[in-house]
């Protein structure tokens, strides 16, 4: 499987921080056979091995899992109480319907349930009910018929179909960043399909808890200690009706974003044109974002291991950490075709600082 | 309750949003079928299924429950194909971000409600924008959007409907569709127990804006009417004289606007029968087309039955189809109850 069709399963798994199991699986099926070494750490980051031609190491990394809930309490009633795992805008959050469960165990349909409009008082229609005023509804009667499907710790996703619509675009959750590991399969898969033998010694590495503390992405750089590092996501823009040009940040539609700076660190600019110039070079698209917010792994890469050259590259996507978050199909390919034209590059084509 | 489940999904997957309530037709059709002997829709809108007298000399009844929800309405495609909306009934702001729609334009379009990225947001993030603010994506350009989505088509949720535990069910538009499910199940239980009298199922519309139902009223001018609403069930922080909750049976609503000597008649028969049960006491304003059946033609006698929902006006209102079994046995049960003594 490749492309957006994978992007598909990628997205529908249930793969919240810390428990990026479903997700791992996927991963590893799709590239069973396709790469020379692997390895599994303690905490689940994967990371597969294509030899290159230099010891030049490579690290390719994208993060495997999403935000999420955690269920924190169950009252008399049966319903749950949680606490969110990664950064929310609490205005997506109440009414969304949820899979609730944990890594091989059957998942079980809820959502966030809170008083109707109806029993809302005038004041309270007009602010969104904080995150510890919300609670889950999974159906129950009480709390023992509620324990018998749900323990404490359990995780909850968004349950959100994957559908594409309008002009080439596609609705998910998890975008963020189960597009990465897409684009990253994509390219172990052009690898092994052309039998292709990199100059780069090249890791891919599909890591954990990006959305809570970025511990995969560090110790995954620790273990390799790469001389270049490229980092893919998924970055929030605003290229939305009314949005001021300046507030934009980037744009659906131009390619993938590749990033001058962060809230993480700020990205070497010689590594930025590198990147945008192979753009321009292939007929790529390709753009700056143009505003800084957020952050990623790239922000413990650069600190990893005495210190990793990165470049951050990421697809412009609308309404990130939602369950419809949504993208430009064609910005995926292109950011495949630039992502791929990096992995493939020679040490000696990559800038000196 | 697997035709329940069946009932439900093909009566709320449609559109249905107040005025345009043109969704599930081919579902009235086969329950028209099943069921009545006509099926007709008068100009405001409501669908009439008319079964009639087998016998003369017994009530002629009329059942109603609205078929249309809340939703929204196009008022002008912006640049990128984002469109600005208003809403048609009472929605609730805090849900609608990042909320998956339908659009019913000249094609039926996948939609989503922007929500503003958190480096744009400024001041109290926690403040909602009014709808008239909000905007919904449908990844068109302006030209195509102009084209496929005029101005004055009506977007609803999209339908998804979920089972949860204990025969519970989460979607959109249970609101009111669920009551037409019950009363759908009771005409099927009347007949099954060989009821002869004329039986007409009223699903109105507008009821979120205008309760149309007045018109099919006047039209039929039956001696009795049973309204079938949903009511707010008892959730977490619920005003705590409301007591119904999920699973609790139909609520009975006692109120002087309907007619509290039938809905006296219907407690009574509900407690001597053991029938599952509530009674609340709306005791001015039943908020439904209770209200306005009454003052119809020359008045007719009109009792409320409601089945509890959480969530109400969302895309995951929650009801026990349990509660929507006993709603319709209790129907059913006083239909045969009043049929009788009409009768004498």
């Amino acid at each position: 499987m490749k492309g957006t069709a994978l992007l598909e399963k990628l997205c529908t798994a249930f793969g919240p921080t810390s428990c990026e199991y479903e997700v791992a699986k996927i991963i590893a099926e799709e590239l069973e056979g396709k790469y020379d070494e692997e390895y599994t750490d303690f905490i689940g980051d994967r990371i597969f091995r294509i030899k290159g031609k230099t010891d030049k190491k490579m690290m390719l990394s994208a993060h495997m899992d999403e935000v999420g809930l955690m269920i924190s309490d169950i009252d008399d009633n049966g319903y749950l109480y949680f606490q969110p795992v990664g950064g929310f805008d609490v205005k997506v959050l109440c009414g969304r319907k949820l899979f609730i469960g944990d890594f091989g165990k059957e998942k079980i349909s809820g959502l966030i349930a809170s008083k109707a409009i109806h029993q809302q008082s005038y004041e309270e229609r007009k602010k969104a009910t904080p995150i510890d005023k919300m609670f889950i509804d999974i159906g129950a009667k009480d709390k023992a018929d509620a324990e018998a499907s749900v323990q404490i710790g359990d995780y909850a996703v968004f349950d959100s179909d994957f559908i594409r619509f309008g002009d080439g675009y596609i609705k998910s959750k998890a975008i963020d960043d189960r597009l990465g590991c897409s684009v990253l399969c994509d390219i172990v898969n052009y690898i092994y399909e052309n039998k292709i033998t990199p100059e780069y010694d090249l890791y891919f590495c599909f890591t954990v808890r990006e959305e809570v503390g970025r511990t995969g992405a560090l110790i995954t750089a620790n273990r390799i200690k790469p001389d270049l590092a490229l980092v893919l996501e998924s970055t929030a823009i605003a290229d939305i009706a009314g949005t001021p040009e300046h507030k934009r940040a980037a744009k659906t539609g131009d390619g993938p974003c590749v990033s001058l700076m962060d809230l993480g660190t700020v990205y070497e600019s010689a590594l930025v044109n590198f990147a945008l110039g192979l753009g321009k070079k292939h007929g790529i698209k390709c753009q700056p974002k143009k505003y800084v917010a957020g952050g990623t792994d790239a922000g413990k890469i650069h600190k990893a291991a005495g210190g990793v050259r990165t470049i951050n590259m990421a697809c412009p996507t609308r309404y990130i950490h939602s369950a419809s978050c949504v993208i430009k199909e064609s910005d995926y390919y292109e950011m495949f075709k630039l992502a791929l034209q990096i992995a493939l590059t020679s040490p000696d084509d990559v800038p000196e600082r | 309750m697997a035709n329940l489940l069946k009932l439900a999904r093909s009566l709320t997957s449609g559109c249905s949003v107040s005025g345009f309530e043109d969704g599930g037709l081919s579902a009235l059709e086969e329950i028209r079928d099943a069921y009545f002997d006509e099926l007709t829709r008068e100009p405001a809108g409501s669908y009439i299924l008319k079964r009639n007298a087998r016998k003369p000399g017994l009530p002629k009844i009329m059942l109603d429950a609205h078929m249309d929800e809340v939703g929204m309405m196009v008022t002008e495609v912006l640049e990128g194909g984002f469109l600005r909306f208003t809403n048609i009934g009472g929605l609730d702001t805090r849900i609608l971000q990042a909320a998956d729609v339908t659009i019913y334009g000249k094609e039926t379009l996948y939609g989503v409600i922007v929500s503003t990225p958190p480096h744009l947001q400024t001041g109290d993030r926690s403040v909602l924008p009014p709808v008239t603010d909000l905007m919904i994506d449908t990844g068109l350009t302006k030209e195509k959007a102009e084209e496929l989505i005029p101005v004055g088509t009506p977007v609803g949720y999209m339908y998804k409907l979920t089972e949860l535990k204990n025969n519970r069910i989460c979607g959109k538009g249970f609101d009111d569709k669920i009551c037409a499910v019950a009363l759908i199940e009771a005409v099927e239980q009347l007949i099954n127990g060989g009821y002869e009298g004329e039986l007409d199922l009223v699903l109105s519309t507008k009821e979120e804006i205008s309760r149309a139902v007045v018109t099919a009223a006047y039209r039929l001018q039956p001696d009795y009417a049973i309204v079938s609403d949903v009511c707010c069930a008892w959730v977490p922080g619920s005003d705590s004289r409301r007591k119904t909750g999920l699973g609790d049976g139909p609520e009975i609503s006692l109120s002087a606007i309907t007619d509290v000597r039938l809905t006296k008649k219907l407690i009574k028969f509900a407690k001597d029968n053991e029938y599952k049960h509530t009674v609340t006491v709306e005791a001015t304003s039943t908020g439904t087309n209770a209200n306005d059946i009454p003052l119809v033609g020359l008045g007719i006698p009109t009792v409320l039955v409601s089945i509890p929902l959480r969530n109400m006006h969302t895309y995951s209102e929650v009801v026990s189809l349990d509660d929507v079994a006993d709603a319709a046995k209790l129907i059913a049960g006083f239909i045969k109850e009043i049929g009788k003594e009409a009768a004498i």
